[in-house]
């Protein structure tokens, strides 16, 4: 198959998955009133997703080789900190970024 | 939620795309500088604007998109990327659940409200309540659609721009990590319980633990759900009263 044509391909196939993905829970609970535990779960779920995103985020680090993940978890607590002082998320995006490209240029 | 039942007049427009604007100003930022990442990659492989353009329109997740990238270059077989595709983007089966009576109020475009919904949008729909003079249908749906365009828009200048370029932009996908500890911050702040977090973050390391980086996503939400519907009424109580109850984690996990 020609290059081009199968990374079209590859894009169809990937957004055919994915809204597959996403329309799955609103075709389970879309056409019935919603059970007290679903509602349940929609408030509280995102409160547990949120935390396994970060991990997601930084499941590539080492803790076990040099430099342990320090760049990561610097521009973390950084951007942590920040958004506790700041409470906007744009600085705290914006400078933990830039620290974290330094940081692995400079220091690691 | 009040807020849907009152008409449409007590809503003020401008505000409302102010107020949709703010809170995805964040978003936008980040998108803008994920998918220019992604335009780059695109192009240093050899594809074209055109590719980049689709990809941001209809697959619209980064997490996904980026990882395909080298799966193209191998010419990684059809029917392998349909696994992948699935195993990279599973999460999404679980941001659903509490949206459909949110997003069935956008009519004819509820489909596309699903369709939209990647971690960052899920990120702000979950944390906010709109204050009494927005509009929260359209509030919502401005919301949605600023976000994915400026993912769009970050793709294309980057397939555009990236040749222009020159200086090195590795590192620069930690604004999306910014972005999730971000959200983290204010929703340890808003909400009543922090129990939720807890059995997250257990979750989390137990399945890193058990099923390694590339495999802990799908098993790691699950066990979160499964816990979270054992603890329910627990949860239920501190969440209602505000009265953090300081369970230890691991505790928690025994009980399970």
């Amino acid at each position: 198959m020609n290059d081009q044509i199968y990374a079209f391909a590859v894009i169809g196939i990937c957004a055919v998955v994915t809204i597959m993905i996403r329309a799955l829970p609103f075709l389970v609970f879309g056409s019935k009133k919603l059970p007290d535990t679903v509602d349940y779960l929609g408030k509280v779920l995102p409160g547990a997703i949120m935390i396994v995103l970060v991990v997601y985020c930084l499941r590539g680090i080492s803790l076990t080789s040099a430099p342990y993940g320090a760049p990561e978890l610097i521009s973390v607590f950084l951007c942590a900190i920040l958004q506790l002082i700041l409470k906007n998320s744009i600085p705290s995006i914006a400078v933990s970024t830039a620290v974290y490209m330094m940081l692995i240029r400079t220091v690691f | 939620m009040e807020n849907s039942v009152k008409s449409s007049s007590g809503y003020s427009l401008a505000r409302t795309f102010l107020y949709a604007f703010a809170q995805s100003s964040p978003i936008i930022f980040s998108y803008l500088v994920v998918g220019f990442a992604f335009g780059i990659m695109m192009q240093e492989a050899g594809y074209t604007p055109l590719h980049v353009l689709l990809s941001g329109l209809f697959i619209y997740s980064g997490s996904l998109q980026i990882a395909m990238v080298p799966l193209i270059v191998a010419h990684t077989p059809l029917i392998v990327m349909v696994f992948a595709a699935f195993i990279i983007n599973s999460r999404y089966m679980f941001y659903g659940i509490g949206y459909t009576e949110r997003f069935k109020r956008q009519g004819i475009l509820y489909p596309y409200m699903i369709f939209a919904f990647p971690d960052e949008v899920y990120c702000v729909f979950s944390a906010n309540s709109y204050p009494h003079y927005v509009d929260p249908v359209k509030c919502d749906l401005w919301t949605a659609i600023m976000c994915h365009m400026s993912w769009v828009s970050g793709g294309l200048l980057g397939v555009f721009l990236g040749d222009v370029i020159s200086f090195d932009m590795s590192g620069i996908d930690f604004a999306a990590t910014g972005l999730f500890v971000c959200i983290c911050v204010n929703q340890w702040r808003e909400f009543k319980s922090h129990i939720p977090m807890y059995i997250g973050l257990v979750s989390a390391f137990i399945c890193l633990f058990i099923f390694g980086a590339d495999n802990f996503m799908l098993p790691a939400l699950s066990l979160s759900l499964v816990i979270l519907v054992v603890l329910k009424e627990r949860t239920k109580r501190a969440m209602d009263r505000g009265t953090e109850t300081d369970k230890n984690p691991e505790e928690v996990i025994l009980h399970e």
